[in-house]
Formats: structure tokens, C-alpha cells, sequence
């Protein structure tokens, strides 16, 4: 038993060391906010998809709302999240907005 | 007239004695109740995988090769004959399949979480309690090499498991794999309890904020080559199941070798799983199977298979509170900043047990998210169960000396 732990924290104080060698590369993880095109202008037949998809999603007339602005996200629709996140960061992360969603209702 | 009615009791003798000799040669007539009780529990471990879900990967193709051993006159298991006794042969007893199913492991692990925390690999020398413990338990009702071999169970790592008993004592591989298997999937219910006992609801709600750091990849590339080294200097008995986790972790983290990682990840690890899981069960036979004098491979239906897995719960039991002891110790010298239930995932389960205590942690309080350091403390357990088997292999040999 004495042993296992001696070993491991070797390995952990090694694992310390090598984070302090290679230090500067180490940066926190930022979410990067998506690049946003100012001012995009309208198109009738997006404007028209987008109304009907909310209108199917909300059960809303169409004519009851109009859609005034559109911002195109250009940096790509996966931007704000990590594409080498691990799969159960991902989970936690679902879990979490799962939980938001039970309580908002 | 006399002579043909010869002829006709001649015939009618020939075709009894055909019908009876093609009777006893099947496997009806040889059919015991000990084969027909192992192939009942091969059935249930066959349910158990399906239906329940319980390590499918392996215990299907255990119950499957139990099932067959235990059919009568098959010969499977003959040894120097048998295809099943080949395989056994050749990946078992030379330890060849647990090596090579650590690559695969070594390639599906991301010891991310680990280096981002590298206290936590404490627990994962915490969660070897079990081992220690059980030896002195089993030592009660076992020689040293059978008892070493029973609490390995208590690392929760199928493989690791399988090469010390394979080199400690073969003849008893067939139940001490099927305990460990066992409960490493009921680690949810194994584990609940003994975490509920040891910890308040107060320690269970304690909250570790999770700040994610991009580990460079230096560090991950260099981190397996750091392991061996330490492992293997120390016990160097580890150094071909900690070679070969690191190995499969190496090919993961360079990032030149994508095609030589996804073979240990899936085809490699896949072949290996059949082959070991059919191998397994085939050692579950009712009758011992003997070469020469030999006890090769010992009955399952022994009276001391039960105490094996008497034993290897308390081996999981004993694991599970040794890792929250040392996780107690650490709520109290960090002043309340250390979630004790982490120290439950120092076991190799993974990622069970990192599930367990997470899920634990929600229940309690709905934003507690402790999967993160729940996975450090986890992967720590595998790097541990590794460690304390070299440990094991280096020690008991000189332990049997003395005595």
C-alpha cells in the first residue's frame, strides 16, 4: 500500500513538474463569442424558412410576428463550443442545460 | 429356416447395439447435473449481458463459452486438442490477452482530467485498500499466491485481474474473472451504499468548482513515457501492463499515429475481448480439467468458488471505503474544499464510478458537477490498480520465500 502511494505520488509530483516545464503553452480555455456580421440585410425567402420554422415550433400564426433582424454567425456554428471537448465534458455540460430547462418550466 | 432366423436376431443385435452405441455417444446420455448447473449459469450471465446490460462486452461471450465447455464430449477444452484450450494456452497462460487489451485501454483513455489535477491520482493509490486488505482476509482460507490472486478483485480491473491470477494461480482463473467482471458492473450498487454509509449529506454537498485547463500537448505526450518510468523503476513486475496502457495512450496523444490508435481502439481491443470473454468461460467447466496430474483449470462448481466471491465484495467494499477515507482526510485538511465522495472513484471502474459519485453529487444538490474531478480520480484508480498489481507480482514471490 505504501508502496502504490509512493509511486503514485512520484507520478503526481512528476505530472506537476511537467506542467511547470511546459507552463507558458497552458492557457485557460476561453469561449470564444461568435463574429457576428453587422447589419445583415434581410432576404424575403430566409425571412420566409425562419418564420415558418418558428411558426411550426410555437404553434404561432405567422402573421402575429415579423422577423426584424438576422445576425449571421460567420465564424461557424460550432465556434463557442471546443470541437475536442471530451465526451464527458459534453454530457455535463447537456446535463446542465437539461436542468435549466426542467426548472425554467 | 433355422439359418435365416439367425440371420434375423443377428441383425436385430447389430442395429440395438448401433442405436445404443450412437446413444451413448451423444451428449444426452453423458449429460451430468454439474454440466447442466454450469450451463444454467452460463445462461444467466448471458441474460444478465442482454437484458440487463451488465459488462455485455464480456459476460455474453463468457456465458457463451461456459456453455460450451460444459456440453458433454465436445472436447473443447481437451488439453493439447481443444480449439479453446489452444486459445487458453496461448493467450492466458502467457499472459498475452490482458497485455494487449491494455493497449486498446491505453488508446480509449483521455487522462486529461488527470493532469489537470494530478493531487487527485491519490485516490487512485486510496482505492487499492481493497487489494491489501482482502490479502489479509484471504489469507485466513487460502495460500499466499490463491490469496493475492482473490484480491486483485479489489482493483476493479478485469485484465489486471486476469494476469496476476494467470501467473499466481491459473487453475482458479475461471471464478476470480467472472467475481471481478461481476462487480465491476454492479459498481452502482455496490458503491451507493458504502458511499451513503461513510459520508453526510452535508460532506456529499460540497461543491468543487470545475476551471477547465487546455493541458499542452507536450505534457499529455510526455505523461505516459513519465508513468512507465516511474512504475516500472519502482515495480518493475508492471512493466508489461503499464507498458502497454502507455503505449495505447502514447499512439493516442502523438497525433502521428490516428490509424495505429483506432486498430488498438476498436479492432485490436475487440478481437482481444471475444477471444479472452470465450477463453474465460470456458475455464467455468463442472468437472476439473486435468493434463497429466495436473489440475489445470479447477471445477467451478468447488465450494471455495463461492468464497471467491464472498471475498471479492469485500475486496470492492473495502476499495470503495479506502478511497473515502482518504477523501474524509482531505475534507478535513482542506477545510471543507474537498468532495470526500471522490475518493469513492480511486478504484479502476472506469467510468462507472465517476458516473456513481457524480450522479450522487446531483442528487444532493442539482448543480453540484462533479464529473470532472470525478474522471481525474477515476483514471487515477486504472493507473493505480496497475501500480499495486506490479506491486503485488514484485512482492508476494519474495513474501512465499520467507514464509
Amino acid at each position: 500500500m505504501g508502496f502504490t502511494f509512493l509511486t503514485l505520488a512520484l507520478i503526481s509530483f512528476s505530472c506537476d513538474f511537467l506542467r511547470f516545464i511546459f507552463r507558458k503553452q497552458e492557457t485557460q480555455k476561453e469561449l470564444h463569442r461568435p463574429d457576428i456580421k453587422p447589419d445583415t440585410p434581410i432576404e424575403d425567402h430566409t425571412s420566409a424558412i425562419i418564420s415558418a420554422a418558428i411558426s411550426a415550433y410555437t404553434g404561432t400564426d405567422p402573421d402575429n410576428f415579423s422577423i426584424r433582424q438576422i445576425s449571421e454567425d460567420i465564424s461557424g456554428s460550432q465556434q463557442d463550443i471546443d470541437p475536442n471537448i471530451s465526451s464527458w465534458a459534453l454530457t455535463g455540460r447537456e446535463e446542465l442545460m437539461e436542468t435549466r430547462r426542467t426548472r425554467r418550466r | 429356416m433355422l439359418g435365416i432366423y439367425e440371420v434375423k436376431i443377428s441383425m436385430a443385435t447389430s442395429w440395438a447395439d448401433f442405436f445404443l452405441g450412437w446413444f451413448e455417444s451423444t451428449g444426452i446420455a453423458n449429460l451430468t447435473v454439474g454440466q447442466v448447473i454450469m450451463m444454467l449459469i452460463g445462461f444467466s450471465l448471458i441474460f444478465l449481458a442482454i437484458s440487463r446490460e451488465y459488462e455485455p462486452l464480456l459476460l455474453l461471450p463468457i456465458g457463451f463459452g461456459c456453455v460450451l465447455v460444459n456440453l458433454p464430449l465436445t472436447g473443447l477444452m481437451e488439453p493439447g486438442e481443444g480449439i479453446l484450450w489452444f486459445i487458453y494456452r496461448y493467450g492466458i497462460l502467457t499472459e498475452a490477452f490482458p497485455v494487449i487489451l491494455f493497449i486498446g485501454i491505453g488508446a480509449m483513455t483521455d487522462f486529461g482530467p488527470l493532469l489537470e489535477r494530478p493531487r487527485l491520482l491519490l485516490f487512485g493509490a486510496a482505492g487499492q485498500f481493497g487489494i491489501f486488505f482482502t490479502l489479509i482476509v484471504a489469507l485466513q482460507f487460502f495460500p499466499l499466491y490463491e490469496a493475492s490472486s482473490i484480491a486483485i478483485i479489489g482493483a476493479a480491473d478485469g485484465p489486471s485481474a486476469i494476469y496476476v491470477t494467470s501467473i499466481f494461480a491459473p487453475h482458479m482463473l475461471g471464478p476470480i474473472t467472472v467475481a471481478a467482471y461481476s462487480y465491476m458492473a454492479l459498481v452502482p450498487i455496490i458503491q451507493i451504499p458504502v458511499i451513503k454509509l461513510l459520508t453526510s449529506r452535508k460532506q456529499r454537498m460540497v461543491r468543487m468548482p470545475y476551471e477547465s485547463k487546455q493541458i499542452p500537448k507536450r505534457t499529455k505526450v510526455v505523461f505516459p513515457i513519465v508513468v512507465v518510468l516511474v512504475t516500472c523503476l519502482i515495480a518493475p513486475l508492471a512493466a508489461p501492463l503499464m507498458g502497454s496502457l502507455m503505449l495505447g495512450n502514447l499512439l493516442r496523444e502523438s497525433g502521428v499515429v490516428e490509424r495505429l490508435s483506432s486498430s488498438a481502439q476498436n479492432e485490436l481491443n475487440n478481437i482481444t475481448t471475444l477471444l479472452l470473454g470465450i477463453t474465460i468461460g470456458a475455464t467455468m467447466s463442472a468437472n476439473d480439467i486435468v493434463q497429466g496430474e495436473t489440475i489445470i483449470v479447477r471445477s467451478f462448481l468447488h465450494p471455495e468458488t463461492l468464497l471467491i466471491f464472498v471475498l471479492g465484495l469485500i475486496a470492492f467494499i473495502m476499495a470503495t471505503a479506502g478511497g473515502l477515507m482518504l477523501g474524509q482526510l482531505w475534507y478535513f485538511l482542506s477545510k471543507g474544499k474537498i468532495n470526500p465522495m471522490v475518493g469513492a472513484c480511486g478504484i479502476s471502474a472506469f467510468p462507472m464510478s465517476a458516473r456513481v459519485v457524480h450522479r450522487l453529487g446531483r442528487e444532493e444538490d442539482p448543480d453540484n458537477f462533479l464529473i470532472g474531478h470525478s474522471m481525474a480520480a477515476n483514471t487515477g484508480g486504472q493507473i493505480g490498480s496497475v501500480t499495486a498489481t506490479g506491486i503485488l507480482l514484485l512482492l508476494v514471490p519474495q513474501l512465499a520465500a520467507l514464509l
